[in-house]
Parts: structure tokens; sequence; C-alpha cells
């Protein structure tokens, strides 16, 4: 019965969509520029999107670009790639920076993604990669462009938890991480996307349990109802639960260590030695 | 807790010995001719980028070379970790300004596998094209061959022409470039020499063979060069040179092996990717198969080792014009002109499978990238136009280039303005066909050179100038050299030659009203040559 509660408390949780972190965050218009290439027809847009998705940034599709500034494909195309004049457009659209994705036709598509600066009209990390006409771009692809441009940190992202709970004097811990007492003046900063395993307990009640999936720049919302102990063992007491629990754990023990292993960081690093002057 | 402490001790001493097991480091040392018209990196500050890719194209890293990136003070360039190769490997290092290619190097059998340290030299080469003359088969007084032009196809400069120029080649009527692009093996008449695209100079000594090769291939690797002869009677020959290192260092020391061609003579030939076969389209260099009247024969593939055997033969149902092997996949491609198509051929059988339809007399035929590239005879109406056509080699949809046709001009009886406004009256004429008997595409396919026959033909043809009725009887045969841009379409033509066979005396005769006499016209020559040894280094 308890677990039921428990259960039920847990299904309250509600997430709410916060921009908290809004106001820290670059604004990247992502514009396009062809040259009479029909190849990865859809680049701009899905560039923009994954940005959207896993970069803490602020993000100006082409579609918002072109309500913005009704004439922004012939403005990119008239500065042919030159910096200033690019960033200058990205000032207009009231972007810190335009990733500008150049696509052109040399038998194959080739594609040369640049971030550019547009207060200072500079350009900075640049990428180009030649795309066989017959292979699809797959978002993994493209996200691994993305992380190659945008330093690692543009891809850390938070969301936050906040716990309340019946009684007053509650510990509050985030994956056994002591996060405070109820009431928490606010709510707990946390990495996400991730799953958080929550747990609020109080001496003499049934310590409550959640697991928590917090989206990006998401507050969810925790109310925890305890339950006064009794005799009876509760369900995540009993045996058979942690063994099978250690269990899993002992798979993905395995298997982590499977993917380290044959990962790419043992194999050798490659150089290349510039000519001499 | 004490009874954890031996695994925990065992788990700390895994760690360390992975991490410091020792990853290994391969190093890619870049090298560049010390001429600077030659070194494709002479101005450093225009690389962008060092790709690194193996010879199937899979990409091994990517370096950055723009100011900022992450160059340590002694020039090397992160790669970042490489993925191991299953064995040795061919690689391609090329040097990138944008999304041009400036230069390139290919470099034999490199092996990445986890704790390697290795260096790999990669000695960099332009991209270049070059052009050499033949003497046309029609005659004209005045005929001569042109210098060698050595084009660079990021400026489209002939570096043999610039202001002290290192480049230096006698002649040459037939060329191929090495594998690794260090140097162009170039024949000029009967001698065989091999020019270095590093210093510009013809290396020493020649190769003097039985004929004046009317072709010459590399093979991939470096493995041979083969020169064909364009026959006497109706046998022909190919000289195969086994040794192509030894070739390069002196050429007047090379032995090549010469392999008899019975009732055959070789018209074009490609080699296999891996070298070890060389395709030979028979059928001779001296027919046009786009020329008007021509009369096409059924020719062959002949296939060789390098051991001169001939191990098979496709005979082809129709005349083709030209055939090529594409670097990646190994399949034979032709240019049918019988079949009106650009075909692959099944190395087995030689049954042709069609890559591109309904085109007009396909001559030249080349593969890169996975692009089909080929020559037409297709009109692009209503301008004075031909088509390039490209093609992806899997299938899917095409992409004509048009480039605008030659002209000859028939000078018409008539005085110009003395104050010099009013010009000649000229009859402008348009060719009927046009055969690019040889091609070449830069590594990146930006670029595609062709030398070209264009045959302005009319039999009997009626037409109307100033209110006379006139009569045109003439056969003109045009040599020119195109060069197109294949990224914007720009094409440029260079005419070399105009040489009338039929019509010297009366090409155009109009009727004049009695009792003038008619006005009869003839058309005059311009003497030159023919553009010969197309070879793109690193190219096709």
């Amino acid at each position: 019965m308890r677990a039921f509660v428990a259960s039920v408390v847990v299904m309250c949780a509600v997430a709410v969509a916060v921009d908290a972190h809004a106001e820290e965050r670059r604004t990247v218009a992502v514009l396009e520029y062809r040259a009479g290439a029909r190849g990865a027809r859809d680049i701009g847009e899905r560039l923009a999107r994954l940005l959207r998705d896993t970069a803490a940034l602020n993000v100006i599709d082409l579609a918002e670009a072109r309500r913005k500034l009704p004439k922004v494909d012939a403005e990119v195309a008239k500065c042919g790639g030159e910096a200033m004049c690019v960033g200058a457009i990205g000032e207009q659209l009231g972007a810190n920076e335009v990733l500008l994705v150049g696509v052109s036709q040399l038998g194959d598509t080739i594609l040369a993604l640049q971030r550019i600066d547009s207060k200072r009209g500079e350009a900075g990390a640049r990428l180009a990669e030649s795309l066989p006409a017959d292979k699809e771009i797959t978002d993994e692809q493209a996200l691994g462009w993305l992380r190659q441009l945008f330093p690692p940190e543009t891809f850390r992202r938070f969301g936050s938890i906040a716990v309340d709970a019946d009684q007053a004097g509650a510990a509050v811990s985030l994956n056994g991480e002591p996060a405070g007492k109820t009431p928490l003046s606010e709510p707990v900063k946390v990495r996400a996307p991730a799953t958080y395993k929550l747990r609020v307990e109080k001496s003499g009640y049934v310590p409550f349990q959640a697991r928590v999936d917090v989206l990006p720049d998401a507050n969810v919302e925790v109310h925890a109802t305890l339950v006064r102990e009794s005799k009876e063992v509760p369900w995540f007491k009993r045996w058979y639960v942690w063994a099978t629990i250690g269990g899993a754990i002992a798979i993905g023990g395995v298997a982590t260590a499977v993917y380290f292993g044959t990962r790419t960081d043992s194999t050798p690093l490659g150089y290349v030695m510039k000519p001499m002057p | 807790m004490r009874r954890l402490r031996p695994f925990v001790k065992l788990l700390g001493a895994v760690v360390v010995v992975a991490g410091c097991g020792g990853r290994g480091a391969v190093t890619f040392s870049i090298t560049a001719p010390s001429e600077p018209l030659l070194n494709p990196v002479a101005q450093p500050e225009l690389v962008t980028e060092y790709d690194i890719r193996t010879a199937s194209g899979n990409v091994i890293g990517i370096a950055s070379a723009v100011q900022g990136s992450g160059s340590s003070g002694d020039g090397l360039l992160p790669l970042g970790a490489l993925m191991p190769t299953m064995g040795p490997e061919d690689v391609y290092v090329t040097a990138l300004t944008g999304g041009s290619t400036l230069g390139m190097a290919r470099i034999k059998d490199v092996s990445i596998s986890k704790g390697k340290t290795a260096t790999y030299t990669a000695e960099l080469r332009k991209p270049l094209v070059c052009v050499g003359a033949a003497m046309p088969a029609e005659s004209a007084s005045g005929n001569k061959t042109a210098a060698v032009q050595v084009i660079d196809p990021l400026t489209a400069a002939d570096l043999a022409k610039q202001p002290s120029s290192p480049v230096s080649i006698a002649g040459m009527t037939a060329a191929a470039s090495t594998w690794d692009g260090r140097f162009v093996v170039a024949a000029n008449g009967n001698a065989l020499t091999a020019w270095d695209t590093g210093s510009g100079k013809t290396v020493a000594g020649t190769l003097t063979l039985a004929f004046a090769p009317s072709r010459v291939v590399v093979a991939p690797r470096d493995q041979a060069i083969v020169a064909l002869d364009p026959g006497s009677g109706a046998d022909g020959s190919l000289a195969i040179i086994s040794d192509v290192a030894g070739f390069v260092g002196s050429p007047g020391s090379a032995n090549p092996k010469i392999v008899r061609m019975p009732g055959a003579i070789a018209r074009t030939a490609a080699f296999s990717p891996d070298g070890s076969k060389l395709y030979v389209l028979t059928g001779g260099t001296a027919v046009d198969p786009c020329a008007p009247g021509a009369t096409l024969t059924p020719n062959a593939i002949q296939v060789y080792g390098l051991d001169g055997s001939m191990t098979n033969m496709f005979a082809l149902e129709g005349f083709a014009a030209d055939v090529t092997v594409d670097p990646q996949s190994g399949a034979i491609v032709v240019a049918d002109v019988a079949g009106k198509q650009i075909a692959t051929l099944d190395p087995a059988s030689g049954a042709p499978t069609k890559v591109l339809g309904n085109l007009t007399c396909p001559s030249a035929v080349r593969v890169v990238n996975g692009t089909v590239f080929a020559v037409t005879s297709d009109r692009d109406m209503p301008t004075n136009g031909f088509i390039l056509q490209r093609v992806p080699l899997k299938g899917g949809a095409s992409t004509a280039t048009p480039f605008t046709g030659p002209n000859y001009n028939i000078p018409i009886d008539s005085m110009p303005s003395t104050n010099g406004d009013i010009g000649m009256a000229l009859l402008p004429v348009r060719p009927v066909s046009i055969d690019a008997y040889e091609l070449a595409v830069t590594p990146d396919g930006s670029r595609a050179e062709f030398a070209t026959r264009a045959v302005y033909n009319e039999a009997n043809t009626k037409f109307m100038f100033s209110g006379e009725d006139c009569t045109a009887n003439f056969n003109i045969v045009e040599y020119g050299l195109f060069a197109v841009d294949l990224r914007t379409g720009n094409a440029s033509y260079e005419s070399r030659s105009q040489l009338v066979t039929q019509g010297k005396n009366d090409c155009v005769d109009c009727q004049l009203p009695s009792p003038f006499p008619d006005q009869v016209v003839g058309c005059q020559s311009t003497a030159g040559d023919k553009p010969a040894g197309l070879a793109a280094t690193f190219g096709q």
C-alpha cells in the first residue's frame, strides 16, 4: 500500500518548463549559402534543430531569420562568405554569432561550416566535409560536426528539481549526494538531460524514493509524502529486490567495461607536420 | 573492506598500465617543392586544412591549418585519435584552401595500429594539367606544334609562361602522370622521358621506342608505364615498363617489354584500381567517331596482365570511343558511340549496362570521385553549344554543362568602309560534330580540360546571302582545347588550328544575276597543331 502511495506521489511529479538560464545564453543564427548545389537539402534546418536540442544556445533558424529579415538569403549570397558582411547580417538578426552553412557541389557535395562573430565580423572555427551525393547525412554525423565547431561547455545544459515534502526536516539527496532538508529554499540546479535518483528520508518514516528525468531547461517539481514506518518489511528491504538490482548493475558494469575497452582512445594520435618555410 | 583491498589494488594497477601503455603517434610529414611556382603551399596562410584519407575514401583525419587552431610551435597539427587500419593502406593527403585543392600527395602502405609510432613523408604536388601538342593529320603549310602548357587549375594560369618559370619541357605528344604525382611520363615523338613536377625540369635521358606513342598510361601505385603504339598497318603493340622508379630516375636505362597486338591497334587504355589488369580499347586513334560519314566498326577491349599476357577480350557490340576505370569501384566504363550511351561493362562477359543514354556521340569519359564525366556531341540549342554530362556512376540525375562550340568564319568578298565603322562580311559556320579525343579531370572534379576535333561539313547546303542564292560545300577540321570550370560552368576555348580539307577554293558559291559570273569564295586554313598528351596529376 505504501509502495502504491509512493508511486502515486512519483507520478504526481510535475515537470515545469522554465527558461531560467535563457538570460545567460548566446544567440546563434544558422544561415545557409548554396553555390548551385542540390545536395544536403535540409542541412541548415537540421543543424539549427540539433543546436536547439543539444546546446545551451538560443537558435535563430532559417525560417525565423527569413521572418526577421525577408531578404536574408539574398543578403547572405551577396556576402560571398565574407565574414564582416555575414557578421553584419547576424547583428541585424540580433545574434551574437552566425553559423554559416555553405553548400557547394564538386561531384560530391561540399559542406563548409563556419562560426562568425557578428559584432567583430571575424571568422572562427571552420569545418569542411565532402559528402558523396548518394549518402544521407545522419543526425549523429551533423552533431559530430557541431561538437567540433563549438566548445564542450556549449553542450552543457541544466535543469532543476524542486522538492517539497509533507514533513519538514526530511533529508533530500540526489544520486546519493545530500541536497538539503525540506523545505528546500530553492530548486536544486542539475545537469540535463539526465536521470536522478531522488531520496527523501526522515527517521520514523518510510524513505521516499523516485527516479526523476530532468530535461534541459525544465524544472521538475516533486511532492513527497512520507508515510510512518511499520513493522512490515517494505518491498525495498526484501533481499530478492536487491539481488535483482545488483545483477543489473553487474551487467551494466560489464557493458561499460566492454565499451571503454574497445573505444578508440587507445588508438594512436595523428599529426600533420607542416612543411618548414 | 579488508577483503576488497586486493581487488582495489588490482583495479588500480590495470588503470595505470592502460594509461601508460603508449597509444603511439602517426605523423604525416609534409614536404613541398622549393620552386614557388610549383609549391602548392608556397603561401602557407592560404592552407585551411590537411585532409588525410585512405585510397578508398575513408577519412583518417582532418587537421585544421587556420591560425589559432591547435598547432604547436613545432609545426605539428593535431589529427586526433586515428582509426586503426586493417593493414597497410595507401593514403591520400590533400592540402585545401576552403573547398579548393592546393596540393596532394599519395603515400603507399601506411599502417595505423595501436601503440605504433611512425612518420610518413607526404611529398606534396600541385594538381597540374599538362597539355602537349602534336601535328595534325590534315596538312596545311605552316603547321607547327605549340609549347607545352602546364596549367595550375586553381588560377587557370599556364605556369610555363610565368616570368622566371622553372618549367622546361621540350615537347609532349603523349603523357600521363605517375600515381604519386611527382612525375609526368612524357613522350615526344619516339622519345619517352619524365618531367619532374617538383623542379619543373625534365629528368636526364630518354628512352627511344620503335614507335611514337599515341597514349601513355601509368598503373596505380606506379607499378608500370604502358605506351601505346599507334600502329603502321593492321598490327599494333604495347611497350610495358615495369620499373617506374627506375624509369623516372634514368629513362634511358629502362628496359621495356614490347607486346604485339596482332590484328588490333590500341585506341586508349586504362588500368584496374589494383594495377594488375590493363584494359586496352582497340580501334586506333585515327578514327573520329563523331565526324559525319565516319565508318565505325565494332571494336574490342583486350585485357592484359603486367607481364604482357592477354588474359581476356570483350568484343563490343558497336564502336566505343573511350574507356576508363573507376579508381574506387573498379567498374569499366565506356563511351559507347554506337549505343549512344555511357555504360559499364561486366568484367567477366563485357556485357554493357547503361549509366546514361540518349547521347549523341559520347567521345570521352572519365570517372572522378564516383562521378562520370562525358563529353558528347549533344547540342545545346539554339546556341552553338555542346554538352559535357556528369552523372553519378551508381545512377541518378545527370547534370548537363553546356560549353560554347567553336566556329569558323567564311570571309565574303566585301569592302570595309573607309571610316572603319563597317567591317568585312563574314559567314559564321558552326561545327556539325565534336570529338573529345583526350580528356583530363582534376582530382577534385573541379576542372575538365579536353582536346577536341570539330568538323564543319556542308554538302550542297543552300542559303541566301544579300538576296542571292548560295551553295556551301566544304569540310573543315578544327582542333582546340576546352577548359571547363565545373563549379561555375564557365568554359574557355583555345582554337589550335582550322584545316580545310575540302573547299579551299570554292567553299561557297553565290549566283549573281546574268551577265555577272558567280561569286565564289574559298575557305582558308589557319595552320597550327592539335592538343595532345593531356595529363592531370592525381586526376583522371
